[in-house]
């Protein structure tokens, strides 16, 4: 067995570093798109209608259990045969993140949607309609009184999210995305794979800490929040 | 266009790969399970250097993406059994141990991190007063444990059990990166064969969610014959 290069850990290290850009860049976008869609879902699914409802709970079943890689498979070959096909664009230079981000907003959105309803749900009704008796709008109603106690209620959940499009993103290796692991794929083919236990171990050393400050920040925040609550409440 | 008829004609033999996808998952559960209720033992009982360890490996473990584990596993394993064979002097090709080993440890890892979160939270669940009072009444230790407590956390336990099972089952898909053919490495084979990615893939597509549907109805069932147990609260 060959001794442990550190120089070469230490060279995929600080060669992959820079790449956390392009994983923030689709975790960002994926968690935004996918909050858009969780707010529809979840509006189809808290509505009267039953058609809506079952529209609503039929997207959830179905995204909650495709596994990742199969959806981003099929995104990456079926959106551009599907674009061009319905509108006569042809997507041969779009950037491979863009698949990533649909992939994942599609796969997000689902989860979102339960948040969202849980936490929603989880503010009585009588908030709501206290609020639009002392004259708020329904708007107002909603964005001043509902969504700032539903916020605390997601709040840990958006956290657990982040952290699961951090990992799960790393998928997108497999359509050949330069983010943190294929960067670091791709250097280790230079090197024709002879140092692979460096490398996976720089990997660990670069997913890992991203993964816990995002933990730690979370639980911060949800602190600071229920602090700030608690101190409304006694004033 | 897509390839419709491809798609039917290639649907069950996707399919076919069913099993390998549940032996990888079946595999992977019994690994997890011991290990992850001498995790949850250790990080209930607080042993000093034990936990620590216990908990190091859930923070890596539940930090890293599945897809490195995996590749970490693959790449590793064989290289020391190798490095171990040669200097034992046992002439044993590595390259005839099946892949799907590498798959059973590799999903392992992540299912043992979950369901130690599972075992431990839904033993705390039960509150510390029915403990106290079972010793009181005379129960030994164990018990306490076989009649009052487990029958209760089973009850917290199994809807995150459920969820387990299924994300391992959807972890069982990113397999085929070990050379292990199960439904998405079987669409991967005849996709190439054919040129019809995606037709294959959407198979694929059909083929887990609709396993997976039926996956959720039987952990309900189960669930539903387990809670005659749950507590009134």
């Amino acid at each position: 067995m060959r001794a442990f290069r550190w120089d070469m850990f230490t060279e995929f290290f600080v060669k992959i570093l820079p790449y956390i850009s392009v994983t923030l860049t689709y975790v960002v976008g994926s968690v935004l798109f996918g909050f858009f869609i969780g707010i529809g879902i979840a509006m189809l699914r808290l509505s009267k209608k039953r058609a809506l409802q079952v529209i609503g709970s039929l997207y959830v079943t179905i995204f909650r259990s495709v596994p990742s890689v199969v959806l981003l498979f099929v995104i990456y070959y079926g959106l551009p045969m599907w674009v061009e096909n319905s509108f006569g664009i042809i997507l041969e230079d779009t950037d491979t993140i863009v698949y990533v981000i649909v992939t994942f907003s599609l796969l997000l959105g689902s989860s979102m949607s339960e948040i969202i309803r849980t936490s929603y749900l989880a503010v009585p009704k009588g908030q709501y309609e206290a609020a639009v008796m002392v004259g708020l709008t329904p708007f107002t109603a909603i964005r001043r009184i509902v969504f700032p106690q539903g916020f605390v209620v997601a709040l840990p959940n958006f956290g657990n999210i982040f952290i699961f499009m951090i990992k799960e993103g790393a998928l997108a290796y497999t359509i050949g995305l330069h983010d943190i692991l294929g960067r670091g794929m791709y250097l280790g083919g230079l090197k024709a794979n002879v140092y692979n236990l460096e490398l996976y171990l720089a990997l660990t050393f670069i997913y890992w800490p991203c993964t816990f400050i995002l933990e730690k920040a979370f639980k911060m925040w949800e602190k600071s929040l229920r602090n700030k609550r608690k101190k409304e409440k006694i004033c | 266009m897509l390839d419709t008829k491809t798609m039917v004609d290639n649907l069950i033999d996707i399919a076919a790969y069913l099993p390998v996808t549940i032996k990888l998952t079946i595999g992977a559960l019994l690994i997890a399970i011991p290990f992850s209720i001498l995790f949850a033992a250790a990080e209930i009982k607080r042993i000093p250097v034990i936990t620590r360890l216990v908990r190091l490996y859930l923070s890596i473990i539940k930090g890293t993406p599945v897809l490195l584990q995996m590749f970490m596993i693959y790449a590793l394993i064989p290289f020391w059994l190798n490095t171990f064979f040669t200097s034992t002097g046992k002439n044993i090709n590595i390259y005839d141990i099946d892949p799907i080993w590498y798959g059973y440890i590799a999903i392992s890892l992540s299912a043992t991190a979950f369901l130690t979160e599972a075992v431990r939270s839904s033993i705390l669940s039960v509150d510390k007063g029915q403990k106290e009072a079972g010793y009181m009444v005379g129960l030994s230790k164990w018990q306490v444990y076989k009649e009052i407590i487990l029958p209760q956390a089973l009850t917290v336990a199994l809807p995150i059990f459920g969820n387990v099972i299924v994300d391992v089952i959807k972890s069982t898909s990113l397999a085929f990166t070990m050379s292990v053919t199960e439904v998405m490495g079987r669409a991967k084979i005849i996709g190439g064969m054919t040129t019809r990615y995606l037709e294959m893939y959407i198979d694929a597509f059909f083929v887990y969610v609709i396993f997976i549907f039926f996956v959720e109805i039987m952990i309900k069932y189960i669930e539903k014959s387990v809670t005659r147990y749950k507590s009134a609260r």
